[in-house]
């Protein structure tokens, strides 16, 4: 039980929980490879009634003519504009009142596209009160109509790639990172990844100039629709998380392994500097010749026979031999 | 969990370069790549396909339309530099469809005399105003017993607050425990 309102606040719409529909790159006006308006009308209609089903294949797109005038102009078209009959909030007032000038061509071309395409009905059956109230709950489904400028690349013969990222200016914010599965996040959701792999796909085919080839990826591919968020949702969760990459980087150790050779080569005239003499003066060889020289002035015989009578000589000598040998790799 | 379905549209503005690329250089430099999120992958829109969503009637030179779809008398309110005074959607489709075939793959090689004639101001927009997501909300609160208390009685019991400043409680009706 609330008694103080004004102490609430009901955040709306802090993180996306699983896709729907409307996210795809495909024309409402296309249909077996070819444009119409009629058909634009019925998809429109049929994708915001859902009237197939669910996780259905619908149309997303719709594409306007325009100038880069209409862009420059005061009154004009700069990073959000209103598909339908709505207007915005500074097209209802003004001098060019109820003039649809942010929609792509003006308002002649809106009257045309609002006649042919139905736009207006777009917001057919919406719970009115509920949208001027701007209530959390309303009765029916809202269509919506403003489109903010969305991230997109385009071509750039300056940069490397010969693509630029346009950053999105509306409902995501300008770092929004496009492309979250799990599978595909090392290639393509972080741009300066996304950048190197259309590079070296872009050298292997001569007609992919700029990053084709990202197009026909389609390794891991996931299904459409709404039917697909229930597995969807999940992977991206964690994909889309920066603890899901390395903590550290990994430096190769390539160059280590190289100069360790260099490095044993350098260690034994430190050895010797330490006072722990290489091989050929260790305590060790001088044990050795002792050895050797008894051996020599041994009774004549085989040599297993001047061994037996040299054991002790014989033994002395390991036992120097092993001790000199464990202080020389020690040290 | 306040989980609701909330739409979304985005923009997207195609044009065509604004330097000279190189004569072999013009292919697709007027597609964007856009990101699909049914397909979980980037896409690329050309130049040409939008063209043709834009669905504006063609006509011969007989003045017989021979695509039907917006009429090409329909004027834009800002035309461009090269389209002068006639602000009309057919000179607008010419000047795009010329963009459309020096950039398609069975091009010609363009010089820059050629591309000197060509509208840089031409613009396409392709709109997709009905993103859907499922989106969580929150409610966040001022901490205390000033905000509101969290009742707990048996399943009966009623509140009301029906009035401004009078609010009742009408305690439950359950027989005393025995």
């Amino acid at each position: 039980m609330v008694t103080k309102p004004q102490n609430v606040l009901i955040m709306r719409d802090v993180a996306c929980a699983g896709y729907v529909a409307g996210g795809n790159a495909s024309f409402f006006t296309k249909y077996d490879k070819t444009h119409t308006l009629e058909r634009a009308r019925t998809a429109l209609q049929e994708r915001l009634s859902f009237s197939d089903d669910v996780g259905a294949k619908y149309g997303s797109m719709l594409a306007f003519p325009c100038t880069e005038q209409q862009f420059s102009a005061n009154q004009g078209l700069d990073t959000v504009m209103s598909v339908t009959s709505r207007l915005l909030p500074w097209e209802v007032t003004g001098v060019n009142a109820r003039n649809h000038s942010s929609f792509p061509g003006g308002e002649q071309v809106f009257r045309q596209y609002n006649q042919m395409l139905g736009l207006d009905s777009v917001h057919y059956g919406e719970d009115m009160k509920a949208a001027e109230n701007q209530d959390f709950i309303s009765q029916g489904s809202t269509n919506n109509a403003t489109c903010f400028l969305g991230p997109h690349r385009k071509f750039d013969p300056f940069t490397s790639n010969f693509m630029s990222l346009v950053p999105g200016q509306g409902h995501f914010g300008p770092d929004a990172i496009p492309g979250v599965s799990s599978s595909h996040i090392q290639t393509i959701a972080l741009f300066p990844y996304t950048f190197t792999t259309q590079l070296q796909s872009r050298f292997r085919c001569a007609e992919q100039r700029i990053g084709l080839t990202c197009t026909k990826h389609t390794r891991g591919r996931t299904p459409a629709g709404a039917g697909a968020r229930a597995s969807r949702s999940r992977p991206r969760a964690t994909a889309w998380s920066r603890s899901s990459w390395r903590s550290t980087r990994r430096w190769s150790t390539a160059s280590a392994r190289r100069a360790a050779p260099a490095a044993a080569a350098a260690r034994a005239p430190a050895a010797a500097a330490t006072g722990h003499p290489a091989f050929p003066l260790s305590p060790g060889f001088v044990a050795f010749a002792l050895l050797l020289a008894r051996l020599g002035r041994a009774r004549r015989g085989s040599v297993a026979r001047r061994l037996r009578s040299q054991l002790g000589w014989c033994v002395c000598a390991c036992l120097v031999w092993a001790l000199a040998h464990s202080v020389g790799v020690r040290a | 969990m306040l989980t609701r379905s909330s739409q979304i549209g985005e923009f997207y503005v195609m044009s065509p370069p604004q330097v000279f690329p190189g004569e072999k250089s013009m292919q697709h430099s007027c597609d964007i790549l856009i990101f699909d999120e049914e397909a979980d992958r980037h896409v690329r829109v050309t130049w040409a396909e939008a063209l043709a969503s834009c669905c504006i009637e063609v006509k011969n030179e007989g003045g017989e339309v021979t695509k039907p779809g917006i009429e090409g008398d329909t004027k834009l309110s800002y035309a461009t530099d090269k389209m002068g005074e006639d602000r009309s959607l057919a000179t607008w489709y010419k000047a795009a469809n010329a963009w459309a075939d020096a950039t398609s793959d069975a091009a010609e090689p363009t010089t820059a005399d050629a591309f000197k004639a060509l509208d840089k101001d031409i613009r396409i927009v392709v709109a997709r105003p009905f993103i859907e997501h499922l989106m969580h909300n929150a409610i966040m609160t001022v901490a205390g017993r000033d905000t509101g208390a969290t009742l707990f009685g048996p399943a009966d019991m009623q509140l009301s607050a029906s009035h401004g400043t009078t609010r009742t409680w009408q305690g439950p009706s359950h027989a005393p425990p025995r």
